[in-house]
């Protein structure tokens, strides 16, 4: 389910000041929608200042028509070696941009001359600097012809190009040094505010138990205003689908917007700031005098679905479920975006790994909302590591049915159907191959193994190659994947690739350990580093 | 499909006629052949004599017909060409670039 905020200019629903001037403001859920809404808006050659606490920057492999395109040998040898070229797909560039490689996009369209990424302040300055170092050095590794590192200073100032064009990253409290004079893109996500320290062990997440904000909204607009950047086109994500922020922060989206345009009423100050005294760790201490002033709140303005939800959680954390579920019941009638798979912690907690947590955040939204099929999820995922094949795919089904149609069903569905030895209708949960985007990516690659797997059985042995080529364009090489395509190939009489494969899988077998602890390492140009 | 039919499949014959396998992407540039397979991710670029039989395999042309095309177009001997031709017809067999017409398409 897609949040309902797309790329739509804030600035008609916001009436603009005489301050704001004709500000536009795009409020999206998926931070690759910024790429969409720049290159509609028809920016070249822009500096873009990214306020985020994620680079925000993969690379994105040729197509090998795009390749066969290049003009000479060289160049298209010299693409070869910069790229990691095993990872082809049939997609083209604009289909494979996801929210952790639009700006590489926004770069190779021209839409970006400079890139400015700012990162949060954290009181560690040492451990910071070392986790923006290794983010830049893990790029520049992947494709030293294309980004080159020429300065790092321990004041945590990085500079770069990429493409030959300039990127700095600079912690926030620096970036007033290197305003621009020109107008710039300006590019936030809403987890900068609660995502301090990029060394964490929750990063690239918050703290999903406990968020809170190391810098509030007024405090961010009021250094930008005295910063002098000059901008007209503002770009804000919320990133809630990935659970990079919570969805109880989603009116920090608004705050912000409204921020930008314009000074807020004093009412509109009284319930934001209400709102993130929720994410204070002074007044956690103390919930019943948060619950009574969000009470007193929602008396007048009882549409603020924001006051609601979070009334709903606070009442949850209290035990108080009849009063919890009915503010829950209101709040998604004025706002259903609340009714999400990411409206709880679990499905973040469970990407962290705090397994136990997660299952305790489930339970709990369950008895808010029993009905919500996106809940059961987790159970689907319990019986899985239990074994209960045949419980696991009634209940597969039954999800299906409910429109639930998520990757992660059809594959758990397939997979124990696989167990059970019920190929076909393995063969039938897979259904078409998902979509990719950064998150979906390991759900493609669990998708391909099975459904190469599948087909084996079926004897399917086309299907089967194709999927296991498929892995190999993903960037998968593992032994036991070239093993099956050994096996494969064996079965075809194909005794050439057959010898190769099987090569390949014992030469990886054997170096695979070597290969571990064996990174490139990139390299700085400047003496200064 | 037996160990013989295998063999008689890794050499090609006269009559045959063979087309490049549709996962192969090529184009010609500086006057010779430029193939990424797609299944493996493999890029390879081919010599002169290798780009030439390559534009031959259109599925239209038999491999004798190659070697006659090859015969105009390079000052070699006859058996020598022959021989490259098959060896390097082989290969790319082997290595599923390319693929034999069937006769039902032949008729």
């Amino acid at each position: 389910m897609m949040m309902a905020h797309r790329a739509e200019p804030l600035s008609q629903e916001l009436e603009p000041t005489a301050g704001s001037g004709s500000l536009t403001i795009c409020v999206v859920e998926d931070h690759d929608e910024a790429y969409h809404a720049w290159k509609k808006a028809g920016f070249q050659n822009k500096i873009l200042v990214h306020f985020d606490a994620h680079i925000d920057f993969a690379w994105i492999a040729p197509t090998p028509e795009a390749l066969l395109e290049k003009p000479s040998l060289s160049e298209m040898m010299s693409t070869l070696q910069r790229t990691p070229f095993w990872r082809l797909s049939e997609k083209t560039e604009e289909e494979r941009t996801h929210l952790g490689n639009y700006i590489h996009q926004a770069i190779r369209a021209n839409i970006v001359r400079e890139f400015v990424w700012v990162y949060p302040d954290d009181p560690d300055l040492t451990n910071q600097t070392r986790a923006v170092r290794s983010t830049l050095e893990a790029i520049a590794a992947a494709a030293p012809g294309l980004f080159r590192l020429i300065q790092a200073s321990d004041a945590g100032y990085f500079e770069g190009r990429i493409y030959g064009r300039r990127l700095l990253a600079i912690p926030y409290s620096a970036y007033q040094a290197y305003v621009p004079q020109e107008e710039v893109l300006l590019d936030i996500d809403l987890d900068f505010f609660i995502i301090q320290s990029l060394y964490s062990r929750h990063y690239p997440y918050a703290d999903v138990r406990t968020p809170c904000f190391w810098l509030s909204p007024a405090e961010f607009v009021s250094y930008l205003h005295a910063s002098g950047l000059r901008y007209k086109f503002v770009t804000l994500a919320y990133s809630v689908e990935e659970g990079y922020t919570p969805l109880r922060l989603k009116f920090l989206g608004m705050e912000l917007a409204k921020r930008l345009l314009r000074s807020l009423s004093e009412d509109e100050e009284c319930r934001f700031e209400a709102l993130r005294d929720l994410f204070r760790l002074s007044t956690r201490k103390d919930p019943e005098s948060e619950v009574r002033r969000l009470e007193e709140l929602i008396e007048v303005h009882p549409n603020d679905a924001a006051l609601r939800f979070n009334l709903a959680m606070l009442l949850l954390e209290g035990n108080d479920i009849p009063g919890a579920a009915a503010q829950y019941r209101k709040a998604i009638e004025a706002d259903p975006t609340y009714r999400t798979r990411y409206n709880h912690a679990g499905p973040a907690l469970l990407n962290v790994g705090l397994r136990r947590a997660a299952q305790a955040s489930y339970e709990r939204m369950k008895q808010l909302d029993p009905h919500n099929p996106y809940y059961r999820l987790f159970e689907l995922g319990t019986l899985i590591s239990e074994k209960a094949w045949a419980r696991a795919i009634l209940l597969g089904r039954e999800l299906l049915k409910d429109g639930v149609d998520h990757p992660v069903v059809r594959g758990r569905l397939a997979e124990s159907c696989l167990h059970l030895r019920r190929y076909h209708e393995a063969w039938d949960a897979l259904g078409p191959e998902p979509s990719g985007s950064a998150d979906t990516a390991w759900y493609q690659a669990r998708y391909l193994w099975l459904k190469a797997r599948v087909a084996e059985a079926l004897n399917r042995r086309e299907d089967a190659l194709a999927c296991y080529h498929k892995l190999i364009r993903h960037g998968e090489h593992s032994p036991s994947l070239h093993r099956a395509l050994a096996r494969l190939y064996l079965r075809k009489r194909n005794f050439f690739k057959a010898r190769r494969h099987l090569a390949k899988a014992m030469r990886l077998a054997i170096l695979g350990r070597v290969l571990r602890w064996w990174r490139p390492k990139a390299t700085w140009d400047s003496k200064t580093s | 499909m037996g160990f013989k039919d295998l063999l008689v499949r890794s050499v090609p014959k006269a009559s045959e006629r063979y087309e490049r396998a549709p996962h192969v992407k090529w184009r010609f540039l500086e006057g010779r052949a430029v193939l990424i397979d797609t299944n493996e991710g493999l890029f390879m670029h081919l010599n002169d004599v290798a780009s030439c039989i390559w534009q031959g395999l259109d599925g239209q042309k038999s491999v004798d017909q190659i070697i006659s095309d090859l015969d105009n177009a390079f000052d070699a001997p006859a058996h020598r060409l022959r021989k490259d031709l098959l060896r390097f017809l082989r290969r790319l067999s082997l290595m599923e670039l390319i693929r034999r017409v069937e006769s039902s398409r032949e008729s």
